[in-house]
């Protein structure tokens, strides 16, 4: 399994940006259930992040019920239906996502106002641009 | 990551002749960190770490490395032969060749690692027969970085790791930074002004302007407490006071209004809706804005 | 691998002096053959009056008197000039550079986050360069029993190496004021012109008030003169490079980088 090397200057943290890569994978089918996810050590070399930043990516995975981390053994995916469910989820909202998004872009509206508005939103403090 | 403090300064103050170099600097750098210490030329980044390895003489205040001194002779010995430092200019002695300063640091250091140092010579490609004299600065860097990390240092003092490295060299360096923390229960502390490179792998900063500390913390916690929320005006943006707490900075620019918020962030977007301004965008902070607003001069 | 370092250092400086001093102190032999068929044409009415008057004649006289023979001779030319002059300059050569002269190449940050004490390394490189030093004053002088047979001459080893001895231990204060200054500057400049100052001035001393002739110890005068070794000058001359070498270190000790 590759992970993408994050983006350091992004806002997000370089943590949150993991733990959303390993989701996802599990989401497409990338990591299945039961499947290992690579050591600290190496995944931390391979990115080139802090290995305290993959550490804690993997704690909140654990803590979500993600993955689980087994003494000695390592990282892995955990068998937990709510991970189904989620990408369920995932996968319908994912579809929401496009149409709202070729909606907006037939509107005109170009994909970098669209990412403002998405994250504008999401802080809870949009109000519309007063122009018609 | 626990709660042992490698190094702490305490109201640390350093006068050379007429120029104060640090005036009452606190720093605590938690034991497995990798630590970026940030600040502007001349702020006082080269002189902390030489206190701290007993190359200077603090005028007055704390410095402490391990809990030590480093100014007694014993106990800055003892710092010394767990603490790795590689300087700014990486100058190292340039009648040796790459071998001879090998086998000279090693005979320092009885934890020293010959794997390692056969892994290092291979990863940075470094052939044992060359003069120290022709070396470029890249290389130079290698060398000293090897001699480094080869010597089972539990702090590795670096000045500036990555300057005049080209970004393929210096994600090297990163590289082998990281899998140093990773594999070696030790902590890094490091000068750079290469702030994407300490967002990359720091995850705790200091930033000292003018020989003291502004900013310090785990980086995470400083990135969440930062918010910059961008205002944009039909009209001229007016000219307002910002009264919500946590407020650091209002700039305004054309029909544009710029607040940087230190945790105050809905506060602020509460208090200037009243405004009535066009839009009102809160866009995530990164550390190079942190630093840029820490370090502006109080006027 | 302090002392290696040291070497490193130092090798081109020891190797000058240790040549240089060796063909001076060699070549006076040679002279020799000029000196005998030169000398003898020389008498008392070759000084001037203004010579008379200081005093110089009569030094002018002995020094001609004393060259007539080849002990003389090398006495002369080569302990009380070649090897105390230059043995002076080239014991402070060596004894300039350490630690603040690495500063201005910038690798004394490397070498003081070694973890060694600021002690240890004064006394590496002065534990170094008093070794070459030693070598250089004892094998120089080897020289002269050595080549005085090719002109039928002969000078004893013990001789040699008895003045070897006053040459050193002079030259040892003045490589231990050269450590001292270089502690106060970081140059190379600084401390070799002060040191090579000092050493003129107490020249002139010396001429002006015999009890403070330091280089009459150095040329081994009274061995020379009646067998018996400068024994108060040699002993003086190692407390001096001691305290001189003590006080480096607390220099050192007390310095910001």
């Amino acid at each position: 399994m590759i992970l993408l090397k994050p983006n350091p200057s992004s806002g997000v943290p370089i943590y949150l940006q993991l733990m959303e890569q390993v989701k996802h994978a599990i989401e497409t089918g990338a990591l299945k259930a039961g499947e290992q996810l690579p050591s600290i050590r190496p995944l931390a070399e391979e990115l080139v992040v802090n290995p305290n930043t993959v550490a804690k990516a993997y704690r909140e995975l654990e803590h979500e019920g993600v993955i689980e981390l087994r003494q000695g053994a390592g990282a892995f995916v955990s068998d937990t239906a709510t991970t189904k469910r989620d990408a369920e989820k995932l996968k319908a909202a994912k579809v929401l996502v496009a149409q709202g998004i070729e909606r907006l872009r037939a509107r005109g509206i170009t994909d970098e106002e669209i990412r403002r508005l998405v994250e504008a939103e999401l802080a809870g403090i949009t109000e519309g641009k007063r122009r018609e | 990551m626990s709660d042992r403090t490698v190094i702490e300064t305490a109201g640390l103050w350093k006068r050379y002749d007429d120029i104060e170099a640090l005036r009452g600097l606190d720093l605590r750098v938690p034991h497995g960190s990798i630590f970026g210490f940030l600040g502007r030329n001349g702020a006082g980044k080269t002189t902390t770490i030489k206190v701290l390895l007993g190359m200077a003489r603090p005028t007055r205040g704390e410095a402490r490395v391990f809990g030590l001194s480093p100014f007694e002779p014993h106990s800055g010995v003892d710092i010394r032969g767990r603490v790795a430092f590689v300087s700014d200019e990486k100058d190292l002695y340039d009648y040796m060749t790459v071998g001879e300063i090998i086998a000279f640091t090693r005979s320092f250091y009885p934890r020293w690692n010959s794997n390692l140092e056969q892994q290092y010579l291979r990863k940075f490609d470094l052939a044992t027969g060359r003069a120290i004299k022709g070396l470029s600065r890249g290389t130079r860097t290698k060398v000293a970085l090897l001699l480094a990390l080869c010597r089972g240092a539990e702090l590795l003092i670096l000045d500036e790791p990555t300057s005049g490295l080209d970004p393929a060299m210096a994600e090297d360096v990163l590289q082998a930074l990281v899998g140093h923390v990773a594999g070696e229960e030790s902590t890094i502390f490091f000068s750079s002004h290469q702030l994407n490179e300490v967002e990359q792998i720091a995850d705790h900063v200091a930033i000292i302007e003018r020989g003291q500390t502004v900013v310090s913390g785990p980086l995470d916690e400083l990135r969440a407490q930062y918010q910059r929320i961008q205002l944009v005006f039909d009209g001229e943006a007016p000219d307002i006071r910002v009264h919500a707490p946590g407020t650091h900075s209002v700039r305004r620019k054309g029909r544009v209004l710029t607040i940087l918020s230190a945790g105050g962030g809905t506060a602020v977007v509460d208090e200037v809706r009243g405004y009535r301004p066009a839009s009102i965008d809160v866009t995530p902070v990164t550390l190079k804005d942190i630093f840029l607003e820490s370090v502006k001069t109080e006027d | 691998m302090l002392w290696h370092k040291a070497w490193l250092e130092t090798r081109w400086r020891f190797i000058s002096a240790l040549l240089i001093l060796t063909v001076l102190a060699g070549g006076n032999v040679y002279d020799y053959i000029a000196a005998q068929r030169l000398l003898p044409r020389l008498n008392a009415t070759t000084t001037t009056p203004a010579a008379e008057a200081t005093g110089l004649g009569d030094a002018l006289r002995e020094a001609i008197e004393l060259q007539k023979n080849f002990r003389g001779f090398i006495w002369y030319q080569a302990f009380r000039q070649n090897l105390t002059q230059m043995g002076v300059f080239f014991a402070i050569l060596l004894g300039c550079g350490g630690l603040l002269s690495e500063s201005s190449k910038g690798s004394a940050l490397f070498t003081l986050s070694l973890p060694v004490t600021r002690r240890r390394l004064l006394g590496a490189r002065a534990g170094a360069g008093l070794a070459q030093w030693l070598a250089v004053s004892m094998i120089a002088p080897l020289s002269i029993p050595i080549l005085a047979p090719s002109i039928g001459e002969h000078f004893s080893i013990v001789d040699a190496l008895a003045h070897g001895l006053c040459v050193f231990f002079v030259g040892a204060v003045f490589f231990s004021l050269a450590s001292f200054l270089s502690t106060l500057f970081g140059d190379i400049w600084r401390p070799l012109l002060i040191a090579i100052g000092i050493a003129c001035g107490l020249a002139i001393v010396s001429f002006a008030s015999p009890q403070l002739a330091i280089f009459s110890v150095m040329d081994g005068e009274s061995y020379f003169r009646n067998g018996t070794l400068p024994w108060a000058g040699l002993l003086t001359s190692a407390v001096l490079a001691t305290a001189l070498l003590y006080s480096a270190a607390e220099t050192l000790e007390r310095r910001d980088f």
